[in-house]
């Protein structure tokens, strides 16, 4: 089993979540969205965020607004609907739930499974 | 130095190297087709062309003046490759909603379908002629499904094995599939695109491949499969001819008979075929066969003209649906022709076996037989007392005399399951006589007698089946003696001179005299035959046939004197 490869999946399953989570408070254009998740070591090829937007714009979570830029070609505004807040609502509760098993599994002690 | 050109991308002009461009080309061409079956996917990859232009914005900002292909390569890297895109998120897909066995089932077959799409996309069927042992089918087949030859060409090999399935329908698709000739056929079958650049590509390969030295074993290997498959397909071409000449001979025949008149004698027509009958009832069956035995000929015919015809370039070569269509008619036309041929060679054998039995339905003393038989048995006052499982009552072809016209008793059954009891009655004087006769059997069990006077006399006939037999060597003996001087044979009131016996020595074969002696006659009458009835001879007849002819009787003394006092 590669390290690598573990860390990637792990990126890939969040990475949904992630996005929901940058456009929770503003909207932002697919190229801000990358920025901010290479910067977290998020993203190793761009060219994932797209199919994921395009699904998720699909899917009814995302809208978007054309706006014109002044150094570049026009660009798409993501933005979460109304639909995609509930979906984020549930994410974050999964998401708690999730941290907090890890951190259990992580400080359980040996002495806590032989008393059970 | 490079050509530079100018692109339009999202509204915005760039100035990019013309090799750049064409990796570009490729890649947004390729991403199109990765995310096309994707709900979508020309979306997704217009914003990835939009993002592809803010990056070349950011290097005309940086100062780049015109996009080089390590630019492009750089973004590439960055966006990612096709695979690397789409893969990923299927695989997301599937491990999300991969719940139930159906749907997983499901699934797995769309995999199987998206694996041979994504190997299959964008090509075209050809045969190879790069990787090719024989015409190139199964290394089209591997190009085509990105797969290696060696698979197709075992799979191949072991089907030969299952009644030549894999041979056959290597050399149909041999016909069907055409191979790949020009550069540009080339690059089809290998799901390139088809630019000025990939073109140049094939045509310096075409000449490196040529140039290559050839791996001996693979050359041997190539031999020895031509050399069999050429054997297989001479063998084939050979029965090809002999059947293509069989149905010609048929169809000129069917022809005759439909041209000639119904009730014609001539040969091939309709009533010497036995097929009237069926040309008035089911006139369609005849129809139909003719035409399709038209086709089966036909076909082929045309095919070969064509195909010299676009040989020497004088018209196109078919395509793939014209040959397909032409080999379905042509087995439309076998179906129609073997069942239509097999009734009509039914309706024949039934109207001769009828015309046959027609033939023996001649009644003598109630027992069924030949016409010949009948007369043969009415001249010479034979009375059949017994008549089961014989095939016949006389027989012509082995007469003694040497005459093939001359008709003697016989009968035959192969399973030696003859009863036969013929035999016929002379007047006489009273007194002692014997029979001379002339007989042949296969085995034993087959009896010469005669009856007088309440008794039985028996002889059993000697089986010599064909061999030389008593007759022969008793011919022989008395032209030794010169006895044929003295007006004629001894024994015999047949007029067989020396020269007869040497020249028709193998009819004498299995002929043997049989001589009853002292037969008593007191009230006059003689009866005398041949017979296999166990309740005469008391023994079960063990041969498959026997024959008898020239019964001679002869008076050699008055009746005894206690004869005469018992009288």
């Amino acid at each position: 089993m590669n390290i690598e490869n573990a860390k990637s999946q792990m990126r890939k399953g969040m990475l949904e979540y992630c996005v929901l989570l940058l456009l929770k408070h503003r909207p932002c254009y697919a190229s801000d969205i990358i920025q901010q998740l290479k910067a977290a070591e998020l993203l190793v090829v761009e060219g994932t965020l797209y199919p994921l937007l395009t699904r998720l714009k699909n899917d009814g979570l995302l809208s978007y607004q054309w706006q014109e830029s002044t150094q570049g070609p026009p660009r798409k505004y993501y933005a979460l609907s109304p639909e995609g807040e509930q979906f984020l609502e549930g994410l974050d509760a999964a998401w708690t739930e999730l941290a907090g098993t890890i951190i259990y599994l992580k400080n359980i002690h040996p002495k806590m499974l032989e008393s059970k | 130095m490079k050509k530079n050109i100018t692109i339009n991308l999202c509204g915005r002009l760039f100035q990019i190297d013309e090799d750049a461009y064409d990796m570009l080309q490729h890649y947004i061409d390729s991403l199109r087709h990765s995310f096309g079956k994707q709900e979508g996917g020309d979306e997704i990859v217009d914003d990835i062309e939009t993002r592809i232009a803010e990056l070349f914005d950011e290097l005309r900002q940086q100062g780049t003046q015109a996009i080089t292909i390590d630019h492009v390569k750089a973004i590439i890297t960055r966006i990612g490759q096709p695979e690397e895109l789409t893969g990923d998120e299927e695989k997301a897909d599937e491990a999300a909603s991969a719940g139930h066995r159906y749907e997983s089932a499901r699934q797995a077959a769309q995999g199987i379908y998206d694996n041979v799409r994504a190997r299959t996309a964008g090509k075209k069927l050809f045969r190879n002629p790069k990787d090719k042992l024989l015409a190139g089918v199964l290394s089209g087949f591997a190009t085509y499904t990105n797969t290696d030859p060696v698979i197709w060409r075992l799979a191949t090999v072991v089907f030969t094995a299952f009644y030549g399935v894999g041979l056959i329908t290597y050399i149909i698709l041999a016909i069907v599939l055409p191979e790949a000739k020009t550069p540009e056929q080339i690059l089809q079958m290998e799901g390139k695109e088809v630019t000025p650049q990939n073109l140049a590509d094939v045509v310096v390969e075409k000449d490196e491949a040529t140039a290559q030295q050839p791996n001996l074993l693979r050359t041997l290997f190539s031999l020895l499969l031509k050399l069999l498959f050429g054997f297989f397909v001479g063998m084939a071409m050979i029965a090809c001819l002999v059947l293509c000449l069989g149905a010609l001979f048929a169809l000129v025949v069917i022809v005759c008979a439909l041209a000639l008149p119904i009730t014609s004698n001539m040969p091939f027509s309709l009533d010497t075929l036995g097929l009237a009958g069926l040309y008035q009832t089911n006139p369609m069956v005849l129809i139909l066969f003719t035409f399709s035995l038209f086709m089966l000929l036909l076909i082929p015919i045309y095919a070969i003209i064509h195909m010299v015809l676009s040989l020497t370039g004088k018209t196109q070569p078919m395509g793939v649906g014209q040959r397909i269509t032409w080999i379905i008619l042509w087995i439309a036309a076998l179906c129609c022709v073997v069942p239509t041929g097999i009734i009509m060679n039914q309706y024949s054998d039934d109207y001769f076996h009828q015309k046959y039995d027609h033939h023996v339905s001649y009644r003598y003393q109630g027992v069924k037989m030949s016409e010949e038989d009948r007369d043969f048995l009415r001249k010479g006052g034979w009375n059949l007392l017994t008549a089961g499982n014989c095939d016949h009552y006389t027989w012509s072809g082995r007469h003694p005399t040497g005459d093939g016209e001359q008709r003697y008793l016989d009968t035959y059954n192969d399973n030696c399951e003859a009863v036969l009891r013929v035999e016929r009655s002379q007047e006489v004087k009273p007194g002692v006589y014997r029979i001379d006769c002339l007989v042949r059997a296969e085995g034993p069990g087959a009896y010469v007698y005669a009856m007088a006077a309440d008794s039985t006399y028996l002889m059993e006939i000697p089986a010599y089946e064909d061999k030389p037999a008593g007759l022969y060597d008793l011919l022989q003996q008395e032209l030794e003696y010169g006895r044929e001087k003295a007006g004629g044979l001894k024994y015999l009131s047949l007029k067989i001179d020396s020269a007869a016996v040497r020249h028709h020595a193998e009819c004498l074969n299995g002929w043997s005299l049989v001589t009853i002696d002292n037969i008593v006659s007191t009230d006059g009458t003689i009866a005398y035959g041949i017979t296999s009835d166990r309740t005469v001879t008391g023994q079960q007849c063990r041969s498959k046939w026997f024959s008898a002819t020239d019964f001679t009787l002869t008076r050699i003394a008055d009746l005894p004197k206690s004869e005469r006092q018992k009288k």
